[in-house]
């Protein structure tokens, strides 16, 4: 319970940081929020009007001690674009990354680490190699492309699945797999490598002799020892995915935090990018922090 | 005056049925009879609606969406002619700046309060407030007051007499809001399915942003009453996704059609393509001020360089013709002053008139956000070096390219040829060249700084200008100057605002002003 | 301690026969980009828009793009601009990583806490919108696609290099050399980095074949490699309308990004395999 306080109270001054980064970014990259809210056709005393009513023409470290203390009363401000609180538009995309992210992690951990152990087992032979390079080729494939091309197939040829959209579990299915896919990627190299690690060549040979229960062995002792080192992977890719997905919620139209941020970004909707930034940060660093304490849990030598 | 009628109907309806004809579509009618209509129609587009204020809305999504649950005084009808909405008649002043509006009687808002002159006079002066910051103030500059006369009767009062006037009513900014929902959400109407309150045939029934806002259409409507029960609107910001969604059924209408899918769809037996002549027109615009831009047979010289018709064949294919003025056809105002067309002697000859026989160095600012815009760019990039001009590409994101058009003052602003997608949302001469072509001190909209004396008179004396054939002769003078002498850009083409659809989808609303209604359509 | 990771090593990494095939496929490209003015059937500049949208032929054996220029030679001349964002940012990133990393380690103290919590900070930090700040800021075009490369590379490096140091400097002999009053900077460069490198070398090979995938994240986005200039990640983002019209346009990039990122992974992993013989 300590552990878990302290592991939470140090995630304190990285999102004090982020808070810093996101509001210098903001206001070193060339773009005018008013300009753009204001539209092409608009004059330049709406655009001067929308400036102040944001609070835009006050001295920068103003509006960031605004920012700071209207974000420690958990008032995030409204969006520029929608007119809306940033809170909402938050909460609204929530659920479909969380979902998206959670599904993928967990298909990721069944082929990852499936995958994993029949290339550990099998070291160094052709299976070990055609399971890792088979597992590295959704990896290694641009997301947007990956995607397009499952639903090309899947929607369009087979009419196996809808296309895009997030209505129903079915919708989730192609966006899954290709995160999925490509997160299993990485699942599967750590959990080859952390086996190999505890197995070590010679147990390798001893269980390849004995037979049968020595792969109940391999499957009890070292998976468990492998668990702490997968379960940081799949961590930091849950935490990864709650930010990065937007190629992948354009394409299959999804409407998560990823497009949110982006488009945030291109209309420099100075609130929605603060807002959607603090509360992936926020995530990313509690994941981290919950991954800590989970893998204490599971060994004790990492026990501070 | 409500006869206004448009001197191009009759090339639009030929351009339409060529197009119809062309690509083997025409959605209309063609429905299996056999099966019975469906209550609900999905339509994609690349981006949600930001807004349903229409005071705040300055893009075409929300646009979209106003369309079917606002109405104005004035509207425009299928070939861009403007028809009485909420009014049922009007007239204007022999002073040309009183304008009187009778309204019509019986029509309530979809919360139950009754539409009357008040809803107008309250609807204007939420507007016209500079305290409320809306981002639609500037089209209403003209507007000295909006009176209630009696409970039927409103009276406009302009600020001088203003040739645009009837179309500005007719924008969709200018529809009206109810008085009782403006009360209850303030800034916040138009943000929300329930802060969003009209008179329009579909009310907002939900809106879960980036996934789907549903429509439903209002029962007994007193101007029609819709077919189909409910409209979704599911954005998919992915070109080849949307196109991918249509073919696996997943949706029935998509906007915005991949430019190479053209042909592809339209040889399909299951998806009908629809073209519609429209007020987009594809511009590169010169930075007058920047040397050897500041010459005007410089500008000539380039416009006369680019090879408008392989472009618009091989590049953007069906989506476009070669741009033939300085509006675009269906727009009030416009002059015929014919296809600019390649000319490598004359333009040669220009430059070396100008004292630049072998070219000169050009930087060329882009932004994907315009449909082909990179390539568009690549492809004048090409056609330039055959007179000798080489240019260098600059890809900005829009809030960057934005930026350089908002008022900055000529020497803070390094652009030279900057590509711009021109569409005056009134559909008038106007607002498609005065705000935009006008002297200014700073780019506020006239981003490549065009001056030009002459210009300046005559499309000021155009503004006031309410009889209908001098202020034709007024608005073709100002397009030959700045079309044709003293060229403000180099207009490629003139858009098709294109859509695609199931087939079993029949009597879309396509409108030149670049959205599409669905208040007829029905869903087999 | 090197001596393990010595002798044996090349050995050991050409019985990984997956690395060998990816080893072989990055040569292959590697020649590709060098030899493209001669390997190339035409100028990738030249627009040709009379002949756009060309399926695969004698002429064009990929066919042509929207504005008609030659897909292959595109694709070889793409070689070159790929791989320099994807070599260049992560070797620049590496530098910086490298340093900070040490520093971190060596320092100890408020200087190892500072580092730390930057490389948190950017890690928890969405990197995709750091990457479309770094080129809104810096203006679009190849030096700054590497820059923001390079900077989604940054925090990596300098974990990987901390993590290592950090048991390099806690040993006797670099504790010993301190005692002496050896410099710091021969220290860490006898004793400290030699630890490093295997970790690193293993790392910087997975990070380059994530850089392909990040640079064309950013075409994607509209960001990245200016035209006219032949990018993979841009021919294949902007490609994606024609995937069923004119598919070699999409097919042949997105076949070269995933074939260079995979054999990046799969040399990385034979190196790790290769200088680390416990695994």
């Amino acid at each position: 319970m300590r552990h878990a306080a302290a592991a939470v109270l140090r995630t304190v001054p990285t999102l004090l940081g982020v808070s810093v980064l996101v509001f210098l970014i903001m206001h070193a990259i060339p773009g005018d929020p008013a300009a753009i809210a204001a539209g092409l056709d608009a004059s330049p005393e709406t655009v001067a009007a929308i400036r102040e009513s944001l609070g835009l023409n006050r001295p920068l470290h103003e509006q960031f001690g605004a920012f700071l203390s209207r974000t420690l009363r958990g008032d995030f401000g409204v969006s520029i674009r929608t007119g809306r609180p940033v809170i909402e538009e938050v909460a609204a995309r929530m659920p479909y990354t969380l979902l998206l992210s959670v599904a993928s992690v967990v298909l990721a951990a069944l082929v990852g680490v499936t995958a994993g152990v029949v290339a550990a087992v099998r070291h160094q032979r052709w299976l070990d190699h055609v399971v890792m390079t088979l597992t590295l080729v959704a990896v290694s494939t641009p997301s947007y492309w990956l995607a397009l091309m499952l639903m090309l197939v899947m929607a369009v040829w087979l009419g196996w699945l809808p296309a895009i959209g997030a209505a129903t579990p079915r919708h989730f299915v192609l966006p899954v797999l290709t995160l999925g896919l490509q997160s299993a990627g990485e699942v599967a190299r750590m959990t080859r490598a952390t086996l190999l690690d505890v197995l070590g060549d010679e147990f390798l040979r001893a269980a390849r002799a004995r037979g049968v229960s020595s792969r109940r062995m391999l499957w009890r002792h070292a998976l468990g020892n492998a668990a702490v080192p997968i379960a940081t992977v799949l961590g930091l890719r849950i935490g990864g995915l709650l930010a990065g997905t937007v190629l992948v919620e354009s394409v299959f139209a999804i409407p998560g935090l990823g497009r949110m941020m982006v488009d945030a970004v291109v209309a420099r909707d100075f609130p929605m990018i603060q807002g959607g930034v603090l509360v992936v940060a926020t995530s990313y660093v509690l994941i981290n922090a919950a991954t800590d304490v989970l893998a204490a849990r599971l060994d004790p030598r990492l026990r501070t | 005056m409500s006869n206004n009628r448009l001197p191009h109907a009759a090339t639009v309806v030929a351009l339409l049925a060529l197009a119809a004809a062309g690509i083997g579509c025409g959605g209309r009618g063609q429905a299996p009879e056999a099966t019975a209509p469906r209550d609900t129609l999905v339509f994609s587009a690349p981006a949600d609606a930001t807004t349903l204020d229409p005071h705040n809305t300055t893009d075409t999504e929300s646009d979209q969406v106003i369309g079917m649950v606002f109405e104005g005084l004035l509207g425009f009808d299928d070939q861009m002619n403007i028809v009485g909405r909420l009014a049922e008649r009007w007239n204007v002043e022999s002073d040309g700046i009183t304008w009187t509006f009778h309204l019509r009687r019986g029509v309530t808002f979809h919360d139950g309060s009754p539409f009357n002159a008040e809803a107008v006079r309250v609807s204007f002066a939420r507007v016209l407030d500079p305290a409320q910051k809306h981002k639609r103030l500037s089209l209403f500059v003209m507007l000295d007051r909006v009176e209630a006369v009696d409970d039927f009767t409103v009276r406009f009062v302009t600020k001088y007499p203003f040739g645009a006037f009837e179309p500005t009513i007719a924008h969709i900014s200018s529809t009206i809001l109810s008085p009782a929902a403006m009360a209850t959400h303030g800034a916040a109407f138009g943000t929300t399915a329930t802060s969003t309150v009209g008179t329009g045939p579909y009310r907002v029934i939900s809106w879960k942003r980036d996934q789907e806002l549903v429509l439903e259409r209002v029962e007994q409507h007193w101007r029609l009453t819709p077919p189909t029960r409910r409209i979704v609107y599911r954005p998919i910001p992915e070109g080849a996704a949307r196109v991918l969604a249509l073919e696996a059924g997943d949706v029935d209408v998509i906007s915005r059609v991949p430019p190479p899918e053209l042909d592809r769809l339209g040889a399909s037996p299951a998806i009908a393509v629809t073209k519609t002549v429209s007020i987009g027109a594809q511009q590169f615009r010169f930075n007058v001020t920047k040397p050897p831009l500041n010459d005007r047979r410089v500008r000539q010289a380039i416009s006369l360089a680019i090879d408008r018709r392989a472009i618009v064949d091989q590049l953007v294919q069906g989506f476009a013709t070669p741009s033939t003025s300085a509006l675009t056809p269906i727009m009030r105002g416009y002059a015929p002053l014919g296809e600019i067309a390649r000319d490598l002697e004359k333009a040669r000859q220009l430059l070396a008139e100008a004292g630049h026989p072998n070219g000169f160095p050009l930087k060329i600012a882009t932004t994907p956000r315009y449909p082909m815009g990179v390539e568009l760019a690549e492809a004048i990039a090409a056609q330039l070096r055959d007179v000798g001009i080489v240019s260098t590409i600059q890809v900005h994101d829009w809030a960057t390219m934005v930026q350089f058009w908002a008022g900055l003052p000529p020497e803070k602003n390094p652009q030279e040829l900057f590509i711009m997608g021109a569409g005056a949302s009134t559909a008038d001469a106007d607002w498609g060249l005065r705000p935009i072509f006008q002297t200014a001190p700073t780019n506020e909209n006239n981003y490549g700084y065009y001056s030009n004396a002459e210009f300046d008179d005559v499309i000021t004396a155009a503004m006031r200008e309410t009889d209908a054939a001098r202020r034709q002769a007024l608005y073709r003078r100002a397009q030959e100057i700045v079309y044709l002498e003293d060229p403000g850009a180099i207009w490629m083409y003139d858009n098709y605002y294109v859509i695609a659809s199931r087939r079993g989808v029949s009597d879309l609303s396509p409108s030149a002003l670049g959205v599409v209604t669905f208040e007829r359509a029905v869903v087999r | 301690m090197t001596a393990r990771a010595g002798t044996g090593a090349p050995a050991r990494f050409l019985r990984h026969r997956a690395a060998v095939a990816g080893a072989v496929c990055l040569g292959l490209v590697v020649i590709a980009a060098i030899g493209a003015p001669w390997l190339a059937p035409y100028d990738p500049l030249v627009v040709d828009l009379a002949n756009n949208f060309a399926g695969p032929s004698a002429m064009h054996p990929l066919g042509t793009d929207q504005l008609g220029r030659d897909t292959l030679s595109r694709l070889l001349f793409g070689a070159r601009v790929s791989l320099l964002l994807s070599v260049g940012g992560v070797l620049s990133a590496l530098a910086i990583g490298a340093t900070l990393g040490l520093a971190a380690a060596w320092a100890g103290g408020w200087t190892d806490r500072a580092i730390v919590w930057l490389v948190d900070v950017l890690l928890s930090f969405p990197d995709i919108l750091l990457a479309i700040a770094v080129i809104a800021a810096l203006g679009p075009g190849t030096g700054s696609t590497l820059v923001a490369v390079a900077a989604y590379a940054v925090p990596t490096c300098a974990r990987v290099v901390r993590a290592s140091a950090l048991t390099a400097v806690g040993r006797d002999s670099v504790v010993a050399a301190r005692a002496l009053g050896a410099s710091t900077l021969w220290i860490i460069r006898k004793h400290v980095w030699p630890l490093c490198v295997s970790p690193v070398v293993a790392q910087t090979t997975v990070l380059l074949g994530k850089a392909v995938l990040v640079a064309s994240g950013l075409s994607f986005l509209g960001l990245g490699v200016q035209p006219p200039e032949p990018e993979w990640g841009a021919m294949l983002s902007r490609g994606r309308d024609l995937t069923r019209t004119a598919p070699l346009g999409a097919f042949a990039p997105g076949v070269a990004i995933t074939l260079v990122a995979l054999s990046f992974s799969l040399v990385g992993d034979g190196l790790r395999d290769a200088l680390d013989p416990k695994r």
